[in-house]
Formats: C-alpha cells, structure tokens, sequence
C-alpha cells in the first residue's frame, strides 16, 4: 500500500472508532470521554520524546482504573492490525530496525487521527485533563 | 510488576559517562523498566545516571563560539547565578513522570528565551506600578503583542561553562507531594503525584547566560525587571518551594557597596520605575532634588544620577531638556561624565 | 550569470515554519514536498539579507524594490530553499552525530555541481539500514558495547563503518561550512555520520526537536485554556545548504557577491519566534 492509502485506511477505522466511542459515552460520562481524549493528545508528544516502546509501556503502566483509557490503547491496537494492546507493545518492544522505524511511523500516523478526531468528535482540547 | 521499557536490541546497553553520552537522550529513551503506578524504583538510579554526566566536552567549543556569536549580534549578556535549585520543564511530557529541559544538542541545562520572556512579561504585568508598564506602551514596546512582535530579543540562556561544582550541573533531587492540587492549573499534573511516595526529579544548578538584543534602553529596561522577577518570583516549577532564584550580575548591583548605599539606589530605583511617562516631566525635577541633598558615598550617588538620567532617556524627555539646556540637567550630565570616568 | 553556494548553521533552534499544522505537531516546519526534507525557503533568506542592507540604494539594486514597486525591475540576486544537509542527532557517544543520508548528499552535490564548485568526492552506498558511515574509525560516535563498535543515535542502535569517502567529504565540507576553523573541522570529522536513506526519513520525522509552549493567563501562572501547542524546529547545529544565482540586473556580480559577503559577515536571525531567540545562524557564501 501506498502511504497515502494507508493513511486513509487510518482515517477511516479511527473514525468509526472514536464515533462509537463517541455514541456509547455521549452526554453522559465526562471522565471517560476526557480520559479517553487525552490520551489521544498526550501519546504522541510521549512518542516524539521517550521513543514507541517507551511510550507504549508507559500508558500501560498508568492505566490502572481507566477503562476508557485502555480501551483507547486496545482501538490504537487493532488500528495498528495488531490483535490486543499487549500483542502490539510485544511486537514493537521486540522488532529489528526497520521494522520498528516503520511501527513508529505508522503508529505517529495514526495517532494524528486520533488527536483530530478527539478534537472535533469528542471536543477535547488539549489542555484539558484527563485525570 | 515491572514491565522492560527499551527496544530489545537496546537491553544490555549501559550508560558510558566517558565517552560523553547525552544524558538528555540516556533520560528520555533509556529507562530500563517501568513499574505500575506509585512504584518509582527504577527511575531513582535512572535519575542519578544522567547526573553523573559531566559536561561533554564538545559543549566547550560551543559555548566559546556562542558568546561570539552574541557578542557579534550586538546583544547584552549578563550572568544569572542560581541561589538554590532550578527546576525548568519538570512538567514536561515523560516517561519519568517528571522531566527538566536540556539542551537538545549539547544535553546541557538552559533557561528558554521564552520562560525568560515570560517571566519578565508576567512581573511588568502584576508586580509594576506604573500602568505603562502594566498595559501600556512600554509593555508592548519591549514584549510584543498577538500582532506585533516585541522589540527585545529573549536568547536561551545557557548553562556557562564551569559554573556548577565540578561542571555537573544536574542534581537528584526528591520532593514529596501530598497536596497534587499544588499542581493545579499547570498543562499536565502527572496523575498519580498523590501518592505519598517521594518523587525523584532532576533540577539544575549552576549559572546562566542571559542575552538580550535590542534597543539600549529597552534591553536595560528588560534587565531590570528580569532581575527583580528572578530575585523576587523566580523561574521555572517549584518556586513556592524556593526554586528558580536567581542572582542577575547587573553592573549596578556589582558595583553598589555596602548595605546603606544600595538601599538608596533602590529607593530611587523603585520610585522611578513606579513612575509613568505622562508624569516624568512633572516629578523629575523632584527626585533631582533629593539626589541633590542626598549625602552617600560618590559611587552610589553617580548610579542615582545615572538611573535618573535613564528614566529621561527612556521616557523621551532627554532631548527636550537637552535643546532647553536646562541648568538641572546639565548639572547631572556633567556629574556623570565628570565622576564617571575615575 | 554566476552561482555560488550558501551554507547555514544554526546556532539556536531554527523555525522556519508552515503557518498552521494539522498533525501532532501544532507549528511543524517548512519540508520539502515528496521527500520530507527540511527547508527554509530562500525568500526568507533573501528577506533577512535585504532588511539588513542599511543602504537603500543598495538595497534596491541588489535585492530588487519594494513589493510596491515590483514592476520596475526584478532583484539581481536569486536564492533556492536551503535545504537540510546534517541533522544532529542525540548520540549515546560524543553527545551528538551530523547525520547525512546517500539522498542529501546526492541533493546537494548536484547544487555543487551548478555552482561549480563541485567535487569528486564519491557518494558510497550503505549496505544495509543497520550500518553507518563514519569518517574514521576512532570518531566520537563509536563506542564500545561487549567488544563490538556500536553508534546508537535516539533509539536506533547501528554498526559504524570507516569510510575513505566520507573522510574526503568531511574534509571538503568542513572549511566551507565553519569557515576556516580547525576546532569546527576536527569536531565535525569526529561526528559525521551517513546513514541508510530510510534511517534518514525516520529521523527526520522523528527527531527534530519539539518543543511545549504555553501562554499563560494574564494574571494567574496558570495556562490559558487551549493555549498549549507544540513547536517543531531543527534544533542547534543543522547544517542546511542551497545555491544563491547572481544576474547583472542593476548591480554586477562582483558587487552582489562583496555585498552579500558583507552582510552574512555576522550572524543573522532567520525564521520564526525570533524575539524568543530561534533562528540565529551563520550562514556561509562559497
């Protein structure tokens, strides 16, 4: 595939996720919408700074108690064609060069959609915190 | 539980402190493991690493070329010591819940022109009387606005060479939290600060270099306040802690002797800068009064003379007394260019 | 006509931006369409040399009128975006590496070649992603792990080669990028580091330096709501180069290029954020 139809294939599938996250949260669950939002403005910053695999263990660690948060971690997986959240850090933590470059950047790509879409579907910001 | 937080390929990778590793990157992508929330055991000795490092010594010939670099610019650089701790970025987004910002080449800390710029921006705002300053013109002239950029540059201010204890400058450090509302309002209050654990953090010591491109008078104008904000308020995180004072070496200061002579030069200081520019031409002649009978020693009555002769510069009613050749004015003039010169 | 080459170093972090992003990053960079690679686009040069030409007259005559007077005549000076040459990278060894790829070189030796100041330094492949070139082996970036020469640039860990190519590139760039400073020249031997292409195009998307600002409310030390963004930038020491056409339009060549030379004599700011101290460079006419 092409960048750009994987890219879109990315827009897509976040889409619908955020979308059903979006319908099954809406008006009344604050805390899971901003839990879920935030991390999707959070996570790729961590990405640029600390590396995928650091990143990914990172939220993994901290989501003790977060549902919403986790589920987001388990949409970026399936996203991503990986078939849990622990499969996808096991893939990236374990990958030779080239395929770990690759993972990042498909990761990168795909979490701008989620930021994008955490902004316009569930109308959070950035600043706004999740905790 | 601890989960391995490195590529694979990275795992038997240890911290080499002789062959001048960035201690910035060992920090952000070269933590061994993570542990579920509250479990802060790995990144203590993480922490501690990255302080080992030393300088590196490529940093050397850069910081050398720098203050060319400054000085070919034209900007004035002054020396900010750091009185306790500097605690710069610890909000930022990491692995290691706290973070501190270094240089992103040389893995050196640095003071961002920005915090710098808004620090001194912030002070003007909340802590100056004079309502030029607060909103008016002056503040737009030196900070800008959302259309206009402000006319003094605020440069990086870089760790200089040699100036902490055997050129480490990063320092372990631990703080306990168990208020997290401390926190509140900031970007990105780490989640889970409420625990009662200690938390490691790295902060920074040493001194720094300030640099400032502009107008004269504006850039001494920018000094002076940055160097009440970083004396009164502080830079960075912590500072209700007794983080981020800093000592700014202006000449003034440096040259001030004794406790007596210096509490005039900042009576006056305080009075003039409280002064709006609507008011000089009817107050000055006042403080030239007083400077007049004051009995101190020369130099701190040339600095007062000087200070004076800047809030005419600075308020543009220099030129006129200069064209009236009002005898007060010239006496002063005359005072700093006679005395001066010794 | 005549062409010379123009090299940029950046001592502070260089923002040349986009104007708005849509991406993870809210103020990203200038890049290159289809390759990535950064830029900064040669009328920003050009707009920084004219505002430092005190003389009008000059001014006019070198770099063209005022926008309002456009239709007089063009500018006798014609610069290309400077494109990216060395990007530092964060180093486990020696603090950081001048990182350089087979496509950056091959980009800038044909400007050389316009310039005429080509050389015959030949452009070595790289045998696979995980392997570097380096000038020599005992350069900065090399350390030892287990008895094996490793280089570990971010979170990318390669295995360095010597290379006689890359020594004569260092060799040639050096005095052309730093003038004629021995330190410089030594430091970047030491420090040169050629990677696979697509080791490059990670690097590059990954590797530039971000950085939060925040706009705080007035009053409070609080920040404002939504004013948060992130800030791309090529951080202190990207090396970025492109070529610089002179046509006796108003001025002659040998006039243009004393002008220039005077002008680039001391430092410049370029870019954006400029007043927060980003953009101050050097920039070299050969």
């Amino acid at each position: 595939m092409t960048i750009q139809t994987i890219q879109q294939q990315y827009a897509k599938t976040v889409y619908e996720q955020v979308l059903e996250f979006d319908k099954a949260h809406s008006g009344k669950e604050d805390k899971a919408r901003k839990e879920y939002g935030s991390m999707a403005h959070k996570l790729p910053v961590l990405v640029r700074q600390a590396g995928l695999v650091q990143a990914l263990v990172f939220v993994a660690t901290r989501g003790k108690g977060k549902d919403s948060q986790k589920e987001f971690l388990e949409h970026l997986a399936q996203t991503m064609g990986a078939g849990s959240f622990g499969d996808l850090l096991d893939q990236v933590r374990t990958a030779p060069l080239v395929e770990y470059m690759l993972l990042t950047r498909q990761t990168l790509w795909a979490l701008e959609w989620y930021k994008r879409f955490a902004q316009s579907v569930l109308g959070i910001d950035p600043t706004e915190e999740g905790d | 539980m601890t989960t391995k937080s490195r590529r694979r390929a990275l795992d038997n990778i240890s911290l080499d402190v002789r062959v001048a590793p960035h201690p910035g990157l060992w920090l952000d992508k070269f933590l061994k493991e993570q542990q579920e929330q509250g479990g802060e055991g790995t990144k203590a000795p993480h922490f501690q690493e990255a302080a080992s490092t030393q300088v590196s010594p490529v940093y050397r010939d850069f910081f050398n070329a720098w203050k060319q670099t400054l000085q070919g610019v034209g900007a004035v650089t002054k020396e900010a010591k750091t009185t306790g701790r500097l605690a710069i970025g610890l909000g930022g987004e990491s692995v290691l819940e706290t973070s501190i910002t270094l240089h992103r080449t040389y893995g050196v800390p640095y003071i961002p022109g920005s915090a710098l710029k808004g620090l001194a921006a912030r002070y003007a705002r909340t802590r100056l009387e004079d309502s030029e300053w607060r909103e008016g013109k002056a503040y737009k002239i030196l900070f800008g606005d959302t259309d206009e950029a402000g006319y003094v540059t605020f440069f990086d201010a870089l760790y200089i060479l040699g100036s902490a204890a055997n050129d480490h400058p990063l320092m372990m450090d631990v703080m306990t939290v168990h208020h997290p509302e401390y926190y509140q309002g900031k970007s990105k209050p780490p989640a889970d600060w409420d625990s009662p654990t200690p938390i490691p953090f790295l902060s920074a010591t040493g001194s720094y270099l300030i640099a400032l491109y502009g107008d004269d008078k504006w850039v001494e104008a920018a000094l002076q306040i940055l160097d009440r904000a970083l004396r009164e308020e502080g830079i960075g995180a912590k500072t209700s802690s007794g983080y981020g004072r800093m000592d700014l070496d202006l000449d003034l200061h440096a040259t001030a002797d004794g406790p007596e002579g210096s509490t005039e030069v900042n009576r006056f200081r305080t009075r003039l800068e409280s002064m709006a520019v609507k008011d000089v031409a009817g107050q000055i002649h006042s403080v030239y009064q007083d400077w007049k009978v004051l009995e101190v020693d020369l130099e701190t009555k040339l600095q007062i003379a000087q200070i004076i002769l800047d809030k005419l510069e600075l308020s543009g009613r220099a030129k006129k007394l200069k064209r009236k050749k009002k005898p007060w004015f010239s006496e002063l003039l005359a005072f700093v260019d006679t005395y001066s010169r010794e | 006509m005549k062409t010379k080459l123009l090299f940029l170093h950046a001592l502070s972090p260089l923002h040349a931006g986009t104007g708005q992003g849509v991406g993870v990053i809210d103020l990203p960079i200038a890049r290159e369409k289809g390759t990535g690679i950064p830029i900064v686009p040669g009328s920003s040069i050009k707009g920084v040399l004219r505002a430092n030409c005190s003389e009008d007259d000059t001014k006019t005559r070198v770099f063209g009128p005022d926008t309002s007077n456009a239709s007089d005549h063009g500018g006798s000076v014609q610069l290309s975006d400077l494109r990216l040459l060395f990007l530092p990278v964060r180093s486990l060894a020696g603090t950081f590496a001048w990182v350089t790829s087979p496509l950056l070189l091959r980009r800038f030796q044909r400007d050389a070649v316009l310039a005429s100041s080509g050389f015959a330094a030949a452009i070595p492949p790289i045998p696979r992603e995980d392997v570097c070139l380096v000038a020599r082996r005992d350069a900065g970036l090399v350390f030892k792990q287990k008895e094996v020469d490793e280089v570990v640039l971010e979170d990318l860990k390669l295995t360095p080669q010597p290379s006689d190519d890359i020594k004569t590139w260092a060799a040639v760039l050096a005095p052309q990028i730093f003038g004629g400073d021995m330190a410089w020249a030594d430091l970047f031997t030491k420090r040169i580091c050629v990677v696979h292409d697509d080791v490059l195009s990670f690097l590059l998307e990954t590797a530039t330096e971000v950085t939060a600002r925040i706009q705080l409310d007035k009053d409070k030390k609080t920040v404002k709501h939504g004013a948060l963004w992130y800030e791309e930038a090529l951080p202190t020491e990207s090396i970025l180069a492109g070529i610089m056409v002179v046509q006796p339009i108003m001025a002659n060549e040998a006039e243009v290029f004393g002008i220039i030379q005077a002008l680039t004599n001391n430092p410049l700011q370029v870019g954006g954020s400029v007043t927060v101290g980003r953009g101050l460079c050097r920039i070299h006419m050969v």
